[in-house]
């Protein structure tokens, strides 16, 4: 009989689920039956033997404390009988921990690892009750710590492919991943190709635009070296005549700003030089312009002057009767006093007069008696005689006063003449010397309006030659400017032409290194793709081929536990593809040839809860003679079950412990209980029987 | 750099001067039409080339017979992913070691150029659809390369007379094996 190297001997629980105190229960026969009703904490111990082992990986581990337990400790230390001693597993969550951790100590106290003792600790079972835990370091190629729960896990590791149904998920996890970053780099790549025909495209429509109206004329571009050469002898000509020198390891474009700012700075200074020239001439000619439009104006007054002067005088002289003034004024006195004598007479004849007619007899001078009748006729002829005398007199003084007032203001107005004409050259002399000046003519030599005028022509004449030569350097430095441009437009057909050479460049071979990577990341696509094509068709076929045989063990098992006669056949069938969902039992009938059924529609719960352990019989089985712990924990077994048929199930049972160590726990005492005689012997099994269960105190029970 | 790039840059232009002038469905019978005296230059023989049904071209190269399905994608559709209809692919199928399913996509964005894949390697990409950056990886490189040079050859000495070959003429020649 198989053997295991390890048998479980003792368990220790404290503080776990139901246990609160350490409790102890020996093992000193290889299979143990825990008889009690529900809740009375026989299935703490499965678990406890279950958690000591494999921990609670998938949940959190602080849902196995006791919560009533108040020291916090939760431990289970199992005790596993050796040839060469005992060896102690336990598993201990630590107060306020939240992982638990199991240290494995052998007979001499050291502590080792679980890889060195139990490297392919494995187990099948749902997450809770039933289970069957086994090792074996010599199950070669078994995954350390592997959860065969479900069905089809166990039949992968029967068939030793137990690793195929990982490897094909990381396969395909690795597909998906490989398809992505692929994905990923060729969308990156695309991106990147997109942005340089964006490019391209930007650089060629510039290229058109400029070629619609081509720097170099008519004819072949030229080549950058063409350019190069055209623009460095253009900068020479600008340098030569700045008298400037280059620097000729510069850059064409380099060379080309040189030029320009040669170009800038020489219009810049010649046209500083010219206007200051051209002001200083225009200055010079407007001051000419206006002293010789004085002196103009000044000796045609002069002349205006003297021709009225002149002709005051001769009115003067008309005026005077060809005398001069002094004489007029000499004429006049006399005249005047001729008529100041007339008038005495003729006052003194009126006096005459009236006395004599009012005193006819008296001498008006000697006051002699005298008749007066022929003075009278004297005085009278007298005075008729003196009047138009003073009459003609007068007039003539009138007249002569008359001439000589004309005379007078004539006169006036040829010393007012005169006067001015003095400002006007004293005005033209100041116009002269200012002239002269300008000019920079000495008071020797000849000046005059003639002159004037010829000196102001040659100014106007330097003024347009000024002007002409002005417009001609700044044609000549818009020519510069032209040619500047054209070089520029050239060098930047060489720029965007070297921009599309690389840019094309970049498109045909410059991301060759990142298509290389696409291909071999496409290549091991392909590698992985076909890996996991073979694989798969590899496990289907070696599941394919085992199904006839494990169908063959599982409808012995099967039929030995429920004794059908109506689906006595079970068979396990691969719907498609591969992994658990694609296994499902179904079962079949002699009499009903080549059709299978789904359980749950034919069989009856008993059946059903029968099926669900055949694979715990028939997996139990395997290599049993090669495992190094080889356990049976069974969690209420027998539901649904009636009483022949637990019968069936300890036949079963006691034919698995042939290898196996079982540990039982069920409520129905009293089906299990008066068979379990019939099927184990006596000192192979020990019985014990749960009393109660406190909450503080944990369970009760006892050895039968 | 060679000098035959620019020609192949300056393709594009042609190409694209061409399209203007046509509906997106015209260009890509008469690039078909192209292809198929593509294949003629590398000296094989057109057997069959069909406006509608799969696959588009059938031709003998050397001693075998080969299935091509054309697709042309253009500029302006380049940046969605390239997809192909189980039709397509089936069309390609070959049927014995004879024969060999290419799909040949003309890529119109600069520089134009033909992607040859293989049946055996597209098979496996059928789910959804594919980035033509990948569908270039899976291409056979040398009759690619191969054939672009001969498209860019075969544009560039006749484009003075590319706008009145249409259809019906280049298949027309392509059957008798006549030259354009």
């Amino acid at each position: 009989m198989p053997k295991a190297r390890f048998r479980l001997q003792s368990v220790t629980i404290e503080g776990f689920r139901g246990f609160t105190e350490p409790q102890r229960i020996n093992f000193d026969v290889k299979h143990i039956f825990l008889f009690g009703e529900n809740g009375c904490g026989k299935s703490s111990i499965v678990e406890a033997i279950r958690w000591c082992l494999f921990g609670l990986a998938e949940r959190p581990e602080t849902e196995v404390r006791n919560a009533y337990y108040t020291p916090g400790e939760c431990m289970v230390d199992m005790e596993l009988l050796a040839t060469e001693g005992i060896w102690h597993i336990e598993r201990r969550l630590r107060p306020g921990a939240e992982r638990s951790r199991s240290t494995i100590t052998n007979p001499n106290g050291e502590e080792m690892l679980q890889s060195q003792v139990f490297p392919y600790l494995a187990r099948m079972g749902p997450k809770e009750g039933t289970h069957v835990i086994f090792a074996a370091q010599q199950a070669s190629g078994r995954r350390p710590q592997a959860d065969i729960s479900d069905f089809h896990k166990v039949l992968y590791s029967y068939l030793h492919l137990e690793e195929v149904p990982d490897l094909l998920e990381r396969l395909s996890k690795l597909l998906e991943e490989q398809l992505s970053v692929r994905d990923e780099l060729a969308s990156t790549i695309d991106n990147i190709e997109e942005q340089i025909r964006e490019k391209l495209n930007d650089v060629e429509v510039s290229l058109k635009e400029l070629l619609r109206n081509p720097p170099w004329g008519e004819g072949s571009p030229p080549t950058l070296v063409e350019t190069s050469d055209k623009i460095i002898n253009f900068t020479k000509e600008i340098a030569k005549i700045a008298d400037s020198s280059i620097d000729l390891d510069l850059s064409a474009k380099e060379v080309l700003e040189n030029a320009e700012q040669l170009s800038e700075k020489l219009a810049k200074t010649s046209r500083e030089v010219f206007d200051k020239k051209l002001t200083d001439l225009k200055d010079k000619a407007f001051a000419l312009e206006n002293l010789l439009q004085i002196i103009r104006q000044a000796e045609k007054r002069q002349i205006e002057m003297r021709q009225s002067i002149k002709q005051l005088e001769e009115q003067i002289e008309v005026t005077l009767d060809g005398k001069s003034i002094e004489q007029f004024e000499a004429k006049l006195n006399l005249l005047a006093q001729q008529l100041k004598e007339s008038n005495s007479r003729l006052l003194i004849a009126k006096e005459a007069e009236e006395f004599c007619r009012k005193f006819p007899e008296y001498c008006p001078v000697c006051m002699a008696e005298y008749t007066g009748d022929e003075l009278i006729k004297k005085i009278e002829r007298t005075i008729s005689l003196a009047t138009p005398q003073q009459k003609e007199l007068t007039e003539e003084i009138d007249r002569l006063n008359e001439s000589y007032r004309i005379a007078i203001e004539l006169s006036n107005r040829i010393n007012n003449s005169r006067i001015e004409l003095q400002q006007i050259q004293i005005e033209l002399n100041d116009a002269f010397s200012k002239t002269r000046l300008l000019l920079e003519v000495s008071e020797g030599l000849p000046l005059d309006q003639e002159i004037i005028s010829k000196h102001l022509a040659v100014i106007k004449g330097s003024v347009q030659t000024c002007e002409i030569a002005l417009k001609s350097k700044e044609a000549k430095h818009e020519e510069w400017k032209k040619h500047i441009d054209e070089f520029r437009r050239e060098l930047r057909f060489h720029k965007y032409r070297e921009r599309q050479d690389r840019l094309q460049r970049q498109l045909t071979t410059g991301l060759e290194p990142t298509h290389n990577s696409l291909k071999e990341l496409l290549s091991l696509e392909n590698t992985l793709r076909t890996i996991k094509e073979n694989l798969e068709q590899k496990f289907n076929e070696a599941i394919d081929n085992a199904l006839p045989k494990l169908n063959d063990m599982f409808t012995e098992v099967y039929r030995r536990l429920t004794g059908q006669i109506s689906f006595e056949n079970v068979q396990i069938i691969r719907t498609k593809g591969s992994g658990g969902s694609a296994l499902e039992f179904r079962v079949g009938s002699e009499k009903i040839q080549g059709q299978l059924f789904n359980p749950v529609d034919v069989l009856n719960g008993q059946a059903i809860s029968a099926l669900h352990l055949v694979p715990y019989f028939v997996f139990s089985q395997f290599q049993a003679e090669a495992l190094e712990l080889d356990l049976l924990l069974i969690d209420d077994p027998s539901q649904s079950f009636d009483t022949s048929h637990v019968e069936l199930l300890l036949q079963e049972l006691a034919n698995a412990c042939s290898h196996a160590q079982l540990i039982i726990a069920t409520h129905e005492k009293e089906r299990f209980g008066p068979s379990v005689g019939k099927y184990f012997p006596m000192n192979d099994y020990k019985i014990f029987k749960f009393k109660e269960f406190d909450l503080k105190k944990g369970p009760s029970f006892y050895a039968q | 750099m060679p000098s035959d790039i620019q020609t192949h840059f300056q393709v594009k232009n042609i190409l694209d001067e061409l399209r203007d002038e046509m509906s997106e469905s015209e260009f890509g019978y008469r690039i078909q039409g192209l292809f198929a005296h593509v294949i003629l230059h590398l000296n094989g023989k057109i057997i069959d080339i069909k406006p509608q049904g799969h696959p588009d071209i059938i031709a003998n190269l050397g001693s075998h017979k080969l299935l091509i399905e054309v697709k042309v994608v253009i500029s302006r559709n380049r940046r969605s992913n390239f997809s192909l209809g189980n039709n397509d692919i089936e069309g390609i199928k070959p049927s014995d070691v004879n024969e060999t399913g290419y799909l040949a996509v003309f890529d119109c964005s600069a520089p134009p150029s033909w992607i040859l894949v293989k049946y055996n390697r597209l098979r496996r990409q059928l789910q959804g659809s594919i980035n033509l950056v990948s569908l270039r990886a899976m291409a056979n490189r040398e009759l690619s390369l191969e054939c672009t040079q001969e498209f860019v050859t075969l544009i560039s000495n006749h484009y003075y007379h590319l706008r009145n070959l249409d259809f019906p003429i280049l298949c027309s020649r392509a059957l008798k094996g006549d030259s354009l």
